[in-house]
């Protein structure tokens, strides 16, 4: 996008209007006289404790995801030192520095559940059975492609950890500390070679928590968790666009220390993360709904939903209350309580109450059928 | 840069038609050396000195009545315990805004008031013993003993208190608590005290730069500490009470209001009057204003403000917080008027540096 081409139009508006005498600030058109470019390819950035936190939580799901095999138990000790990278239990396959964990970038308040989860999630692939309302083990999906692991309460807690650890550390990382203001009022002045000015960096950290290529969504290859989940959606939301878009904004601007239209950015940039959490959701609702007779499908699929209804709450501005997400939480899996929503009881008509509620507070009523 | 194309016609005479009405600056206001020494001198023998004394004081007679309910614990004796944790707790509310100088050097609110109490750290120091250089543990000082005097039932706390280990940690405690106060006191008495009143000026270190510092930097954390953090403001609308300060012994609405109390006190020298050596008086004699507005008047009104909203609160804080969010919101953001005024307005105007560090943040 070239906002330079606004400035011709500019120019001819300001002879066109010469007449008019009034002094209104409605006449007032803004331009920038800088580029904002196409990809992420902005001097001095680095992102990789980002980078290192979205392999973290890849090995660690893959590693949970290993439990669903009959003769895996998975070691509450590996996962937990999976979790504050303490890198002699965790086993890791990757090289990761000392100082990257997800446990310490997780939203504070809710460590403890994750930790909690974690346990849960052990003690299910201790089972060797097939699931029950009741007693945890695996199901396996109609068409017998698929096999998942759940809970004694019909939740796949594999989900609740994978998709919580998106909205609990990466998203809230991206949309409330690094695009907060303890964040964003720092230094813009000092570059550090190959790092920016404190506040590119910053700005730069939020972007790696996207886990998107720097030419997205052009390039969708290489997608990692919320780049996937934008892309998923991306054809009828074009949430796409609008959040690599308001990255790249954000990002000029603070280089170009406009810092107005950097905060009409952080505004862009939650809205849009929060658009792509929100239709995820509705998304995996309307895949239970229409797989509501497929136990393993529609296990998963409201595992999936309930993390993701879940996350809306850790972006500083959130568009619903925790109340208001609670409220759906508890609608589907009968308490708000991430360490133990239960499935066993769901029925079409509450998934489809919340669907239609988050649709319509998110703006998604007319498409919610198709996302 | 962000530019701005006109449209129409704006002469530049008419520019003026569009400016802004607020006030550009002002430059710096000369204070002379007689005001800041009185000023300096009221503080340390009005305020300072008088607050640390009577924390110790107090503190002493908790530790008198400590040894009694120690040898011999009963319900009677846990009252008398008690009554005297929260009148000491309460007077630490006036002295701890003044963390500079020999405060600072004895990390006094890591020692006396570093909340909320970590549980783990706290029975790691019973059961290790305690640490009186340890910083940063979470495990000591008012808020230890808020938990160890009052969580749980009366016969809990009675065979807790009986608990050797547990008595050890609680002398080891007052007495390290005590003995810095105690050293604050000698040096504000001493040799600090003398240089205070004397370090005239504005450079960051000089008396008066230290007053504003240290007098925004406990409001700030009056706002953050004491109502943001467990009220949900500033945690992604997560409410927990039990960050709360004295949240055990269910005195979190009284401290509050202390410190509210006493940072007001400090502002005003005393009960509000034009007369007393303040900061107050000095704003109002350097005629500092916003938007032609005198700025003493409008931090008494941001006062009058978060008073009142302090008072909308009829209820235990917790209660408030988890059943009341417009009563805390408002309190908040009255508290939140008034840092604009005291941490941007007032330094600003005086042209003095706000040098500590309130949002210590990490780099990855």
């Amino acid at each position: 996008m070239r906002i330079h081409t606004l400035k011709m139009f500019a120019f001819a508006a300001f002879f066109s209007a010469i007449l008019f005498p009034a002094c209104n600030p409605d006449d007032l058109v803004e331009v920038l006289d800088y580029d904002i470019p196409a990809i992420y390819n902005f001097e001095h950035v680095s992102y990789s404790g980002q980078t290192q936190r979205l392999a973290m939580l890849t090995e660690m799901t893959s590693y949970m995801k290993s439990g669903v095999s009959a003769d895996v138990s998975l070691d509450f000790d590996q996962l937990t030192a999976m979790y504050s990278n303490d890198s002699i239990l965790a086993g890791w396959q990757g090289s990761y520095e000392s100082s990257k964990q997800l446990k310490n970038k997780t939203f504070e308040l809710v460590q403890a559940d994750f930790e909690t989860l974690l346990g849960q999630m052990v003690e299910a692939s201790a089972s060797t059975a097939n699931y029950a309302a009741g007693s945890a083990g695996i199901s396996i999906s109609s068409d017998g492609t698929k096999t998942y692991l759940f809970n004694e309460r019909g939740v796949e807690p594999v989900q609740l950890i994978e998709k919580g650890l998106m909205g609990a550390c990466f998203y809230y990382q991206a949309t409330t500390v690094y695009l907060g203001w303890d964040k964003m009022n720092v230094d813009n002045t000092s570059v550090e070679p190959g790092v920016g000015t404190d506040m590119e960096h910053h700005w730069d950290e939020a972007f790696g928590y996207l886990g998107a290529p720097i030419d997205f969504p052009t390039n969708t290859d290489g997608l990692f968790f919320w780049a996937k989940y934008a892309n998923t959606t991306n054809a009828i939301t074009g949430n796409n666009r609008a959040i690599m878009e308001a990255l790249l904004k954000g990002r000029a601007a603070i280089s170009n220390n406009d810092l107005q239209t950097r905060d009409e950015a952080i505004v862009e940039v939650r809205d849009a993360w929060e658009q792509i959490v929100a239709a995820t959701a509705i998304h995996y609702l309307n895949t239970a709904v229409v797989s509501f007779d497929d136990e393993a499908i529609r296990l998963h699929a409201l595992s999936e939903a309930l993390a993701f209804i879940y996350s809306l709450k850790f972006n500083e501005d959130k568009a619903q209350s925790n109340e208001t997400i609670d409220a759906y939480l508890d609608q589907l899996a009968t308490t708000a309580d991430i360490t133990a929503f239960d499935l066993t009881n769901s029925t079409t008509a509450s998934i489809l109450a919340v669907r239609d509620q988050l649709a319509a507070n998110f703006g998604f009523s007319d498409v919610k059928e198709e996302l | 840069m962000r530019r701005l194309i006109l449209l129409s016609i704006c002469f530049p005479l008419l520019f003026s038609a569009c400016a802004s009405d607020e006030q550009v600056g002002s430059l710096c206001p000369e204070i002379d050396e007689a005001t800041q020494t009185a000023l300096f001198v009221a503080y340390k023998d009005q305020f300072i000195i008088p607050a640390y004394t009577t924390v110790f004081d107090r503190l002493e007679s908790l530790e008198a009545s400590l040894e009694t309910l120690l040898a011999s614990p009963n319900l009677t004796k846990l009252s008398e315990v008690q009554d005297n944790f929260i009148a000491a707790y309460r007077a630490w509310q006036y002295a701890e805004p003044f963390y500079f100088g020999p405060a600072e050097d004895q990390l006094i609110e890591d020692h006396l008031n570093f909340f909320p109490i970590d549980l783990q750290a706290l029975q790691a120091s019973i059961d290790n013993g305690f640490d009186e250089e340890a910083t940063e543990r979470y495990d000591r000082g008012f808020p230890a003993m808020d938990y160890l005097f009052y969580q749980g039932t009366d016969e809990a706390i009675i065979e807790r208190l009986s608990d050797a280990t547990v008595q050890a940690f609680l002398n080891a405690n007052l007495d390290n608590m005590m003995n810095r106060l105690d050293l604050i006191i000698q040096d504000w008495n001493t040799a600090f005290g003398a240089a205070f009143i004397n370090n005239t000026g504005k450079v960051d270190g000089a008396s008066l730069s230290q007053i504003i510092n240290t007098y925004n930097r406990h409001f700030e954390s009056i706002k953050r500490n004491r109502v943001g953090l467990a009220s949900g403001i500033l945690t992604l609308g997560f409410k927990d009470v039990e960050v709360l300060e004295g949240y055990y012994s269910g005195i979190s609405l009284d401290l509050l209001s202390d410190a509210l109390d006493a940072s007001a006190i400090y502002f005003y020298g005393g009960s509000k009057n034009d007369s007393l050596v303040s900061l107050y008086k000095l704003l109002s004699d350097l005629n500092l204003r916003v938007n032609n507005n005198l700025l003493a008047n409008q931090m008494a009104a941001s006062i009058e403000q978060y008073t009142a909203a302090l008072e909308a609160i009829i209820v235990p804080l917790d209660d408030a917080i988890l059943s009341e969010d417009e009563i805390i919101f408002g309190l908040y953001q009255a508290l939140s008027g008034f840092v604009v005024l005291a941490k941007t307005d007032m330094p600003t105007l005086m042209c003095i540096s706000i040098t500590y560090v309130d949002n210590p943040s990490d780099s990855d």
